[in-house]
């Protein structure tokens, strides 16, 4: 496959795909762009169309189109490249301004870098700003083209008017070689052996001449075009309003003026140096045209002799040739005398000719003078004009300046009489609604401010009644402590005397508690000093003293407070030992008691019953009623179980108060 | 240790008398017998009149101890005052 086709194709046929295909996304992705989604749009002609516009397409078209030329100048920029709105774009890049894309990329970029919190209005504002800044950067962008144009139109037509001067002068000198060398080949008859050398240096001076003609011609003919553009684009430069006030133009219209007036001065010169000439070149021409007519006429006569050349001529030839000589200048005097007497008008005539063409080349030269002159004054015209509106520009200015702070100060008047009549209703209002809100306000104030003082006497009394019942459980507490004190004493001793705990402090916890309470005053000072100082017993070693006292007073129950002799408490003793106390009668507690009736052993004996059945009080009552070496003997027994009974009544009765004051602050 | 409790009272004096007899009978037993053999020549009276004289003495001092002399003078007296009242 390699030898048939001359160039060997990579993996059958695959290249095409390489291209097709990116070419069909593109395509894809362009038509989705334009037709249904604009930020794909936007992407590409981010990313694909303007690097594609940059890098490819205007490098190319700078090629196609040389460098320099104005043509683009006249295309407007059709295209921006993104705008901040919606503006439509082909996708293909269209315009051809060589200016105006660099200049368009330029607001591109800004432009999408758009803080995108920006109100509408400020938006707005910005696509004003920008506007016109694209304006005028196209203005400006313009304006540097157009003057890069017109200066190197200038500076093209300078030099070209040089070589056109040049040129000129090598035309002139050419022509007057020219006519020189015809001059001398005609003329000169000193030098007739060198008549062809002569000859062929006319030929060559025309040769050059007619060379240097041509560059001439040509040399004028692109400065012409030259001058004609560089007035095509001063005209359009002057129509468009974007780069009217160009001061280059001015400038340009002058090189005009300059390059036209030198340009038709060079061509004058020329065609006067032409005409000048041309006589002597007509001259030569009738000599020449003679000179062919003689040779005709001589190969008519003898066809087979060639002057200047080969054998010798026969007579006869000779004398035909002599003849047809003298005929011919027969014929020639002939001529020159019609000649001769036509001369006058001949002369008439090439004078008229002569002035004709003088009088065209005065008429050209006029022409040009006139145009020089038109041309100055437009010129001037344009200088007067641009003055006078510098001028009317700052006259305006300025009146418009005044006018501006005229209208600036009525402005600041206007608005100050309107601030403070604001400002007055302002106050008004605002007095007005602020003595309402300051009443309101009030009102509510009161309201919670009443509020708040109820509440504060209710938290008040609530806070006397959370003190009362404090206080009350305080002393309640103490009377507690002073019961259990009393009912415990000392628990880790073991001897009774021991078991006794001075009740001073219970008793002054209640006295504190109780505050001064006359009540508690009164109770606490009922309360035994001993109880105080030594404490009380227990009820429950009073109970277990009571075994012995009760066994000691049986006994010695038959005894009285005398004492007795021995034999007595023999007696007594061993009567104890019969008796026992379980057999006598208990008498009920509500009874009535005749005490006197009751001896010492039915004493003891409801005593003892009393305190086995827990009623101390009971068992002490009857204990009491003891006679004689029985109660002597009960003596002490009795001492503290009166002491604790009397502790306890006080004790209960402070408890009592307290439990009832206490009572009394619960609900 | 001392205990003032007047229910221990009867027991001490008790006590009191029963040692006190004891001792004042073994005192007196040892008089006597002193007596008995230094004085007696080894006659048995003195020693029981010792032990006897001993007990008197103990069964006397107990009787002091247990009566209370000026108690029973003060009813004797308010009987006597009641009496002439």
């Amino acid at each position: 496959r390699c030898m048939s086709s001359g160039v060997p194709q990579k993996k059958g046929g695959k290249l095409k795909w390489f291209i097709l295909l990116p070419s069909a996304a593109l395509g894809g992705v362009a038509a989705y762009g334009e037709f249904v989604d604009p930020e794909v749009k936007k992407l590409m002609e981010e990313n694909v169309y303007s690097p594609f516009q940059e890098y490819v397409y205007k490098p190319v078209m700078d090629m196609i189109a040389g460098s320099g030329k104005p043509a683009e100048e006249e295309q407007k920029p059709l295209v921006k490249v993104i705008p901040a709105k919606p503006v439509e774009k082909k996708p293909e890049p269209e315009k051809t301004a060589v200016k105006a894309a660099p200049a368009s990329p330029v607001p591109a970029a800004p432009a999408p870098p758009q803080p995108a919190g920006m109100s509408a209005k400020e938006r707005e504002k910005l696509d004003i700003e920008q506007k016109l800044q694209q304006q005028r950067e196209k203005e400006k962008a313009e304006n540097t083209a157009l003057e890069g144009k017109l200066q190197e139109l200038m500076n093209v037509c300078k030099t070209g008017l040089q070589e056109a001067s040049e040129i000129q002068n090598e035309v002139i000198s050419a022509v007057k070689k020219h006519a020189q060398a015809l001059q001398t080949a005609m003329d000169d008859k000193t030098d007739i052996l060198n008549k062809e050398g002569q000859w062929n240096a006319v030929t060559e001076a025309f040769q050059k001449r007619g060379v240097v003609t041509d560059n001439a011609k040509k040399v004028m003919d692109s400065l012409r075009s030259e001058k004609e553009k560089l007035k095509a684009m001063v005209e359009e430069a002057r129509n468009n309003k974007s780069t009217k006030s160009n001061k280059i133009l001015n400038q340009a219209q002058e090189a005009y003026n300059t390059v036209s007036s030198k340009l038709n001065a060079i061509e004058s010169a020329i065609a006067k140096s032409e005409s000048e000439n041309r006589g002597l070149v007509k001259f030569n021409d009738l000599v020449e045209e003679g000179k062919k007519k003689f040779q005709k006429e001589l190969e008519s006569l003898m066809p087979d002799v060639k002057p200047g050349k080969g054998k010798k001529l026969s007579e006869e030839e000779l004398n035909s040739l002599i003849a047809h000589a003298h005929r011919r200048i027969e014929q020639l005097q002939h001529q020159l005398a019609n000649h001769l007497a036509l001369e006058k008008e001949r002369i008439q005539e090439a004078l008229d000719m002569q002035r004709k063409a003088d009088e065209s080349v005065c008429d050209r030269r006029i022409e040009d003078e006139a145009q020089k002159i038109k041309n100055n004054v437009d010129l001037e015209k344009q200088k007067w004009g641009e003055e006078a509106r510098v001028q009317f520009e700052v006259e305006l200015r300025q009146q418009l300046a005044r006018q501006a702070a005229a209208h600036s100060d009525h402005l600041q008047e206007v608005l100050k009489v309107q601030e403070q009549e604001l400002l007055q209703k302002y106050e008004r209002q605002f007095n007005l609604k602020f003595i309402e809100e300051r009443q309101a306000f009030q009102a509510e104030i009161a309201g919670w401010v009443a509020r708040l003082k109820g509440i504060e006497t209710a938290v008040e009394n609530r806070a006397a009644a959370e003190k009362i019942a404090r206080e009350a459980q305080d002393l309640w507490l103490a009377c507690l402590a002073l019961n259990g004190t009393i009912r415990r004493g000392k628990e880790e001793e073991l001897a009774w005397e021991e078991r006794l705990k001075p009740l001073g402090n219970e008793i002054v916890a209640v006295y504190d508690a109780a505050g001064n309470h006359p009540f508690v005053n009164m109770i606490v000072s009922t309360i035994p000093e001993k109880a105080y100082v030594r404490g009380v017993w227990t009820e429950d070693t009073l109970r277990e003293r009571f075994e012995k006292v009760s066994s000691v007073c049986k006994k010695v129950a038959a005894i009285d407070e005398c004492g007795g002799t021995l034999y007595k408490y023999f007696i007594s003793y061993l009567q104890s030992v019969f008796i026992s106390l379980r057999s006598y009668d208990v008498k009920n507690l509500n009874d009535q008691v005749d005490v006197e009736s009751m001896d010492n052993f039915e004493i003891l004996a409801n005593a003892s019953y009393w305190m086995d059945r827990g009623d101390f009080e009971a068992a002490v009552r009857y204990m009491n009623q003891l006679q004689g070496e029985a109660r002597k003997v009960a003596g002490d027994w009795l001492k503290e179980a009166k002491l604790l009974l009397e502790t306890r009544q006080a004790a209960f009765a402070l408890t009592a108060f307290a439990s009832a004051s206490g009572l009394g602050t619960v609900f | 240790m001392a205990s003032k409790r007047s229910e221990d009272e009867y027991g001490e004096k008790v006590n009191r008398a029963i040692v006190d007899t004891g001792v004042k009978m073994a005192t007196g037993l040892v008089v006597g017998g002193v007596f008995s053999l230094v004085l007696f020549k080894r006659r048995t009276w003195p020693i029981a009149f010792g032990v006897g004289t001993g007990f008197g003495m103990g069964y006397s001092n107990a009787e002091n101890d247990f009566q209370n002399k000026n108690a029973a003078l003060l009813k004797r007296l308010q009987v006597d005052i009641q009496l002439h009242n």
